[in-house]
């Protein structure tokens, strides 16, 4: 039973799940999941009727091929022209569910109508730039169908919903390995242990049915954590030998930040693709100096009011110097938006303490030992002040924050849409610090799984007609050369 | 139940020609060492020895990348892992154990002895070798540094008078110590508004005493009990060890923890410390109860300051003193029964 699925279904507006192969059969049977209901799962790009999941049959297991792949019989007789255009997101699967009486050769992949969503055999669909179409809507759609590249401005974006598949049961196995190899090699292994981690979380994230995939190099890692331990160790232990050695330090650090930045950058979004094709980063350490130092200036010059305008230019340097191939993103958010919300948070920040001020002052005024009043109230109110500020500020900026960013970041013809909820995530990031910090960490990988799956969610690539047309520059990135160059004076510095 | 997908000869992926971003669909067969990948307009052969293949993960596709940049996702993992299999390109070890629960029950048990034992004895062990390594530059170095750092702030000058003083300098430098040969010790004497009646030893050997001991003590031989302990302190390097284990712990904690949350690497790491420091104190009692018996002295007068300074820590406590929150000896020294006992069994 390899390939059992993770299945979710719609009940009212509610997603439910996730539920196996097994329970959806159970669920179906018990007529709680009609063929009317909406269902998804890992391998189809779109909620869907159950019923046309399943066909005509409609108690055996429902088992899907890949998003937009066909699986005909024979490899030569697909060769023709029923390719599906991927970008459409049609959804192919097999006509006939598993049948013990029935050949598998005998077996028919079958494609959902980009145009009406009716259930039709591949061999009688047409791929257009629409998606594949069964033979009854190709005559009606040949009229609305445009020509290559030109984005008529009525036809609505498609949307396509991110998806996160790792397991929390999963990253914990690959947590714990790599923690106990990280440890018996005094830390060496940490480098492959980013690796590894970097891969699960890159390779299990999905858009338009393709993954993301990392390709770091452990030892450029390795390169770049032992440059970062050096500068914290430095910086940690220099003031407790001679203060002037600290100093010397710290001005190292600051003068080589801009360019540690850039180098981590280029490697990281290098080393990220997807559908084949590397991301870049394009900035250059003079801009990333610019940047840090004039904007990095006005924060104490302005008593902090500039904090806001500093993290939106340098939030602005990452995202325009971006590029996925030879595409380049551009970041159209200013600085206003990024003050609301800035602003909006700092007062989140104070109405839970001014709350419990007042509350307190009610409570002295009414007891008759004042000071002993306060002195009672005092600790848990500002324990209560702390936690409101990680719990209800922070996951408000986080979530506004990212919500902001995306649905201003553009990559060419396509768009981001981020739908992050303030409450659920606050919800997400309260359970996860509740049970790891009751399962003394133990808990950190389903947390950082649960997160994961959040922002997926909550993440969809809007494109207006197809994602096959980015493309890369062959000889100046792909080349080996170029990617020696960039091993050799490439590194990450971040853990 | 699936088993009739296994006799199917291809499995289905998306071709990236790694110049575009367009999704070919293929057909993938892996026969006789080589990797073929059929589909519309594309027809290659590539040997399976060339081609890397991405780690099998429960959900994710497998992704199979050839030199030239070109690749290829194949959503059917586990039907890969069987045609690998077949063509003899079996998993590296670190996977295949990713994925067998015992082998991670394993991990996680070895993780805990090497944690527990690295703990109690590989850190100790590994600090002492290093704090008696260290050049005697760089502890005072550490040292003057702390105590620039203190002097000024929480530490004024001594008031006690110069005579008194001198005759307590003349008394320390007559003390003969134990076997092992100790950093020459250096007594230096402070007032403080902060510490109560305290006395600590700096790594180089500085031993500074508060005022308010000196004064608390009813004798001079009381006075020497203190400084024979500090003296232990200076000549186990006990100093030194503190910072190398409290250094190594934090951050083996703040690996831990460290995407987590800094309070929890910060709590565990005091509660950890505590221990190191009780086990200190020990040696260092030991310490002075050998040295006060070489000197003819009893190591009686260690019990006796001790319970000397918690008498006083309780009266202060007790009194609900302005002051009652001092840093005084107690603080840094847990005068436990304890200790006590093992002085008086002398």
């Amino acid at each position: 039973m390899e390939n059992d699925m993770n299945w979710y279904y719609k009940d009212g507006d509610s997603k439910v799940g996730p539920v196996s192969d097994e329970q959806i059969r159970q669920l179906a049977s018990q007529g709680k999941i009609t063929p009317e209901t909406k269902v998804w799962n890992e391998l189809i790009s779109k909620w869907l009727p159950y019923g046309e999941i399943i066909g005509s049959n409609s108690t055996p297991p429902p088992k899907t091929t890949q998003p937009g792949l066909p699986a005909p019989e024979k490899a030569e007789e697909s060769a023709g022209d029923s390719y599906a255009d991927l970008d459409a997101g049609n959804t192919v699967h097999k006509s006939d569910t598993f049948d013990e009486t029935q050949s598998t050769r005998e077996r028919e992949a079958t494609a959902i109508c980009a145009d009406c969503g009716s259930e039709t055999a591949w061999s009688r669909t047409h791929s257009t730039t629409r998606g594949l179409v069964c033979d009854a809507c190709l005559g009606n759609a040949e009229h609305r169908e445009e020509p290559a590249h030109s984005v008529p401005s009525g036809s609505p974006p498609r949307s396509y919903q991110f998806e996160f598949t790792g397991s929390g049961s999963e990253y914990f196995r690959i947590w714990i390995v790599n923690l106990l190899l990280s440890i018996v090699t005094f830390g060496i292994y940490s480098a492959w242990a980013k690796l590894r981690k970097n891969k699960y979380f890159y390779q299990n994230m999905r858009v338009a049915g393709s993954s993301l995939d990392y390709h770091g190099n452990p030892i450029a890692i390795l390169k770049g954590r032992i440059i970062a331990f050096v500068l914290v160790i430095g910086l940690k232990f220099s003031p407790n030998i001679h203060i002037a050695l600290y100093f010397i330090i710290l001005g190292v650090v600051i003068a080589v930040l801009p360019w540690l930045i850039t180098r981590s950058f280029a490697f990281r979004l290098h080393n990220t693709s997807w559908r084949g094709i590397r991301f870049r980063f394009l900035g250059t350490t003079g801009a990333a100096a610019k940047v840090l130092y004039v904007y990095g200036m006005l924060i104490p010059i302005s008593f902090g009011l500039c904090y806001p305008l500093f993290y939106q230019r340098i939030r602005a340097f990452i995202y325009n110097n971006s590029a996925f191939g030879q595409t380049r993103a551009e970041l159209n958010a200013g600085a206003g938006p990024v003050y609301r919300i800035f602003l909006q948070a700092a007062g989140l920040a104070l109405v839970v303490p001014a709350t419990g001020a007042f509350i307190m002052s009610f409570f002295m005024s009414i007891s008759n030992s004042p000071i002993k009043t306060m002195a009672m109230i005092a600790p848990i109110g500002i324990f209560i002040a702390y936690f409101s500020i990680l719990m209800i500020s922070y996951p408000f900026f986080q979530a506004r924050m990212t919500n902001l960013i995306w649905n201003n970041v553009s990559l060419g013809p396509a768009r981001f849409e981020s739908t992050q909820g303030v409450f659920r995530l606050a919800g997400i990031l309260l359970g996860n610090f509740v049970l790891t910090l009751i399962t003394l960490g133990l808990y950190w990988p389903w947390a950082a799984v649960k997160l994961s799956r959040y922002r997926a969610e909550t993440m969809a690539l809007m494109a207006a007609r197809n994602l096959d047309t980015f493309t890369t520059d062959a000889a100046s990135d792909m080349s080996a050369a170029g990617e020696e160059i960039a091993d050799a004076f490439g590194f990450d510095v971040s853990f | 139940m699936y088993h009739s997908d296994n006799e199917r000869p291809e499995l289905t992926g998306l071709f990236y020609d790694g110049i575009s971003s367009r999704a070919h669909p293929v057909f993938v067969t892996i026969v006789e060492g080589q990797c073929r990948i059929n589909g519309k307009g594309i027809d290659r052969s590539i040997p399976l020895a060339e081609v890397s293949v991405s780690e099998r993960l429960d959900g994710a596709h497998r992704i199979l990348r050839f030199g030239d940049g070109s690749s290829c996702e194949l959503p059917d993992s586990s039907r890969l892992s069987v045609f690998l299999n077949r063509a003899g390109h079996g998993e590296s070890l670190v996977p295949r154990l990713l994925r067998s629960w015992r082998w991670v029950a394993l991990s996680f048990l070895l993780l805990a002895v090497i944690l527990s034992a690295g703990y109690r004895w590989g850190l100790p062990w590994a600090a002492e070798k290093l704090a008696f390594r260290l050049p005697v530059r760089v502890l005072s170095l550490i040292s003057q540094q702390a105590l620039s750092s203190l002097d000024g702030k929480v530490l004024q000058p001594t008031t006690l008078t110069a005579e008194r003083q001198q005759q307590l300098h003349e008394r320390f430098e007559q003390i003969k110590f134990p076997s092992r040969q100790p950093l020459p010790t250096r007594v230096e004497f402070r007032s403080s508004k902060m510490f109560g009646a305290n006395a600590f030893a700096l790594p180089d050997g500085t031993i500074v005493f508060i005022d308010k001991l000196v004064e608390l003590a009813d004798n001079n031989d009381q006075i020497i009990a203190v400084y024979a302990h500090e003296a232990g302190h200076v000549a186990l390097r006990h100093g030194m060890r503190q910072i190398i284990q409290r250094s190594v712990v934090a951050l083996v904690l703040a690996a831990y923890f460290g995407d987590v949350s800094s309070l929890g690497a910060a709590l565990s790491g005091w509660l950890l410390e505590a221990k190191y420091s009780r086990s200190f104190e020990q040696d260092a009692d030991r310490f002075a109860a050998a040295t006060l018996r070489q000197n003819g002295l009893s190591p009686k007068l260690l019990s006796a300051m001790l319970e000397k300074l918690e008498e006083d820590h309780r009266k202060k406590a007790g009194a609900g003193d302005k002051n009652g929150n001092t840093l005084d000896y107690l603080s840094s020294h847990p005068a436990t029964e304890e200790r006590i006992k093992y002085l008086d069994s002398f």
